[in-house]
């Protein structure tokens, strides 16, 4: 299976706004949104990356985006190293590679019309002429479900699943192997979200998308992922195979996630315990090096642990 | 007595010259100690039918025609201005979705509790204070004697939510509603918000107004669902037939189309604009 | 804090020399002396001696120097149009007439102002509403010195009521505030209703509906507060602007006050008089400013106390 896109040993520091007391005060806090994240991308598959606010798994997919560039670590873009790039020199591997945000009113231009605005991704790398950017882009409106009478309207006309959509036919115009969706779903409706997540799945059947797929949401991945790397404070503390992690989650704050999902029967109502952050950073799970696959570290360090084919979970080998 | 009674409400909105009918022919009741789950997609109208329960539509161009509107036996139809004032925070308090927004920025929390129940209550202030502080411990809020000093800004969602709540309770109401309270905030805050809820509302044997588009929310918060959609009631019964046996096709469409019920990847029902246009004329 | 305030001091002193440098060098660029021919030509040999006497046959970066120093120990030096007192002495008696009316017009204006503007915000689309913004662009838009000459023609030519002109007895006051007051009131009835509105549709504002609050206390306990703290920063440099005086409205109301000096210092070369005036409004708009900063710091909790996020 091949890997198309890979965030290597990832790391995100951010200097801290201490108000207005602490001008000239010396000290330089920094707060760590990403701390040495790996993240593996194959090809036609979709990753699910959940957490909760605070995480980094939003900072992560700007990082792969290169819109943000790391404090340390490297983003190799089918085998090319893009982390230290240019910009002239990154624009054609953006190509490759777009983004759909969760906010899909301030994703669009308000100026533009819909046609307008998924044409544009066509001037910014000047490919077709004149007449192939016309057909090209309501060939790609009217696959997400947006028909002849939406094209000259304008993103305030629409609601949010609509705008949505816009956003990824405008993504799609280059034909991209590779796509970041940031919470596309968070702000829709149950109706909304479920049409978004179909259209999600047959565009990447249809077009062999790889998508990584950023959300706080984890039933929403349960239906559209292949795989999901758990993030907390920072850090991936579980990833596997979607199924492996909803029926064999060992990370405790995975396990609170799980908890946390309602569950849709209310004859089942379970009285739950939460635990603190506190707690879970005091449980962390701890493995015997008999249970485990080899290539690990053996000492007593904190490190993403192999368990099993597809199935990885932070904790201490003792 | 019915803690709500509404009977043919009706909620029409002058927009650019159209008109809007947001809430169309709304009757329900509620009885005290009850939870109603209301259950609907944005534009059902099911905020704006509780919104103007509560008298809170600001707009001038709003037209409200029921013939009945009750809370706790005040009728909300006549003498407007002054039941309103008896029943606001007193009989009747509300939770809002997004409590950052909630807060005046420029007070500190304790400082808008304690404006609350001075509000209704006779008491001095040090009192009111201490029973802020009582509140907050309530809601599960670490170390309320700190934070009851804190600024709306310096407080995570979360926090500032179970403060919501705790300014809701104060004058200790008979209703609660609580409109879209954990759609803004994170998952593990959000189960455990309503957790908070519901044993606040079992100990002080209130009434629970849940309104939602989740319907895992349903599930596990409330005793009776209503289903709304295009400002009609679509479905009305108790939570278990909502969810064994559920009755209107868009109660089942909107069950289907939650994500994850089933493992593995796997397409989700839709539902198509034929049938909403049915849904929308009926009734 | 006080490394903040520390900060901000050195700004203004930055900018008071910058000002004084610019304004010393713009001053002498100006073609032509204090002391050249109009009337009375000077013989050659007087005006030589008389431009000696002031100092002004030296080098400018001297005489830019030689007048610092002087101004470092509140020496502004002496007016040419008006030998007979020093500048300072000049600046202190022109300016209490300026001080007194246009603070009053400020004072008077700003509250009438603010009131309009509530009212407006509370009653928006009402006849009020309309009323008081269209005052309120009258305010704006009618040159002072027009409705400053309406004032008169009204109250003391047709009506008789009060006097036109002088600087003496508190009647001859009333009509000169009125024409001061003008900017401030329709200034502050546009800021007032628009934050008014604004913060009238924030959701915060439900919530204190629902929590039964009367209209009242919400108005002017949170309401009033949050609309008011854009406008306090804005209250400092337009006093400052009034107070120093307008030459029209003192000329209109034959006021002798500062506003006149503004203009016939710069026209009569009067060195001295022109740098005290400019340096003494650059300072006082530095501190305005600053006080405005301090005070929007002060009173916006956001800014005030850090962002400490608690979980």
């Amino acid at each position: 299976m091949k890997t198309v896109l890979e965030l290597n040993k990832i790391t995100k520091h951010f200097d801290i706004n201490k108000g207005i007391k602490n001008i000239f005060s010396n000290k330089n806090e920094k707060f760590i949104a990403v701390d040495n994240v790996n993240l593996k991308l194959q090809e036609k598959k979709v990753l699910g990356l959940v957490g909760e606010s605070g995480s980094g798994k939003s900072t992560c997919g700007l990082i792969a985006m290169r819109l943000l560039k790391p404090s340390y670590g490297n983003i190799i873009l089918e085998n090319n190293d893009i982390t230290s790039l240019k910009n002239h020199e990154l624009k054609s591997y953006r190509k490759k590679m777009q983004i759909i945000f969760q906010d899909s009113y301030s994703s669009l231009n308000p100026m533009m019309t819909l046609a307008q605005i998924v044409i544009e991704p066509f001037i910014i790398h000047n490919v077709h002429n004149f007449n192939e950017r016309q057909e090209l882009a309501k060939e790609l409106l009217n696959k997400v479900g947006l028909n002849k009478t939406y094209h000259n309207r304008y993103p305030h006309e629409l609601s949010g699943g609509e705008r949505q959509r816009v956003s990824i036919a405008r993504a799609l115009a280059l034909k991209p192997k590779i796509l970041i969706a940031d919470e596309p779903t968070s702000a829709l409706d149950v109706c909304v979200k479920a049409q978004v997540i179909n259209l999600l799945h047959d565009l990447q059947e249809e077009m062999g998308l790889s998508i990584l797929f950023i959300s706080h949401e984890l039933n929403v991945l349960r239906s559209l992922a292949d795989s999901i790397s758990v993030m907390y404070r920072g850090r991936i503390v579980e990833e596997g195979g979607t199924e492996i992690i909803f029926n064999n989650a060992k990370h405790p704050y995975t396990k609170s996630l799980l908890e946390a999902i309602p569950s849709l029967n209310p004859h089942n109502r379970k009285r739950r315990e939460f635990i603190s952050s506190d707690e879970i950073e005091m449980n962390i799970p701890k493995f015997s090096i008999n249970d485990v696959k080899v290539n690990n570290k053996s000492d007593k360090e904190q490190q993403l642990i192999q368990i099993n084919e597809n199935h990885y979970v932070e904790g201490v080998l003792s | 007595m019915n803690i709500v009674s509404i009977k043919n409400l009706n909620i029409t909105f002058k927009q650019h010259g159209n008109l809007v009918h947001a809430v169309r022919n709304i009757s329900l009741d509620l009885s005290e100690g009850e939870s109603l789950g209301i259950v609907g997609e944005s534009g059902s109208g099911k905020s704006v039918t509780f919104l103007s329960l509560l008298g809170l539509i600001n707009s001038p161009n709003v037209i409200i025609n029921a013939d009945k509107l009750e809370i706790g036996g005040v009728d909300l139809l006549i003498n407007k201005k002054k039941h309103l004032s008896k029943v606001r925070g007193k009989i009747a308090s509300m939770v809002f979705q997004d409590p950052m927004t909630s807060f005046d920025p420029l007070f500190s929390i304790g400082y808008q509790i304690v404006e609350t129940i001075l509000t209704h209550k006779n008491i001095n202030k040090k009192d009111a204070f201490n029973e802020s502080v009582n509140l907050l411990k309530k809601v599960e809020i670490q170390n309320p004697e700190k934070v009851i000093n804190y600024y709306p800004h310096q407080l995570s969602g979360g926090m500032l939510q179970r403060a919501m709540i705790a300014m809701a309770l104060s004058c200790e109401p008979k209703l609660l509603i609580a409109d879209e309270p954990t759609t803004a905030l994170d998952v593990t805050v959000q189960a455990q918000i309503l957790q908070l809820i519901k044993d606040l509302q079992i100990e002080n044997n209130m009434s629970l107004i849940m309104i939602t588009h989740d319907l895992g929310v349903i599930a596990e918060t409330v005793d009776r669902v209503i289903v709304m959609y295009g400002g009609q009631i679509m479905e009305n019964s108790n939570v278990y037939e909502i969810f064994d046996n559920p009755n209107h096709p868009y109660t089942k469409a909107l069950i289907d189309s939650i994500p994850g019920q089933k493992p593995g990847k796997r397409k989700l029902k839709e539902i198509t604009q034929s049938e909403r246009d049915s849904w929308y004329a009926s009734n | 804090m006080i490394f903040y305030i520390f900060r901000r001091l050195l700004s203004v002193i930055f900018t008071f020399i910058a000002v004084s440098i610019i304004v010393f060098i713009m001053m002498h660029s100006i073609p032509g002396g204090p002391f050249d021919p109009v009337d009375m030509p000077l013989s050659k040999a007087a005006k030589d001696l008389i431009m000696k006497q002031y100092g002004l046959d030296q080098q400018l970066h001297i005489q830019y120097f030689k007048y610092m120093w002087g101004v470092l120990h509140f020496d502004f030096g002496i007016p040419y149009q008006s030998p007979g007192e020093t500048v300072l002495e000049l600046l202190g008696r022109a300016w209490v007439p300026s001080l007194v009316l246009g603070g009053l017009g400020v004072l008077i204006g700003a509250p009438i102002g603010i009131l309009l503007g509530m009212v407006a915000a509370l009653r928006r689309n009402s006849f009020v509403d309309y009323f008081a913004s269209a005052i309120s662009t009258l305010g704006l838009t009618i040159p002072v010195f027009v409705f400053s000459m309406l004032l008169i023609l009204l109250f003391s030519v047709w009506l008789n009521w009060l006097p036109a002109s002088g600087w003496g007895e508190p009647r001859k006051w009333i009509l000169p505030i009125i024409a001061y007051a003008a900017i401030p009131m329709a200034t502050y009835a546009r800021y007032t209703r628009s934050s008014m509105l604004d913060i009238l549709n924030k959701p915060f504002v439900m919530v204190l509906r629902a929590k039964g609050l009367s209209e009242k206390t919400i108005i002017f306990r949170h309401v009033l507060r949050n609309s008011a703290i854009p406008m306090v920063t804005v209250f400092l440099p337009m006093f400052i602007g009034t107070a120093t005086g307008s030459i029209f409205v003192e000329a209109m109301f034959r006021v002798p006050g500062l506003g006149a000096y503004f203009v016939s210092s710069i026209h009569t070369k009067d060195y001295p008089l022109e740098m005290a005036l400019l340096l003494m409004i650059t300072v006082m708009f530095c501190f305005a400013y600053f006080l405005a900063d301090l005070a929007y710091a002060i009173l916006n909790p956001r800014i005030r106390l850090n962002s400490k996020r608690e979980e």
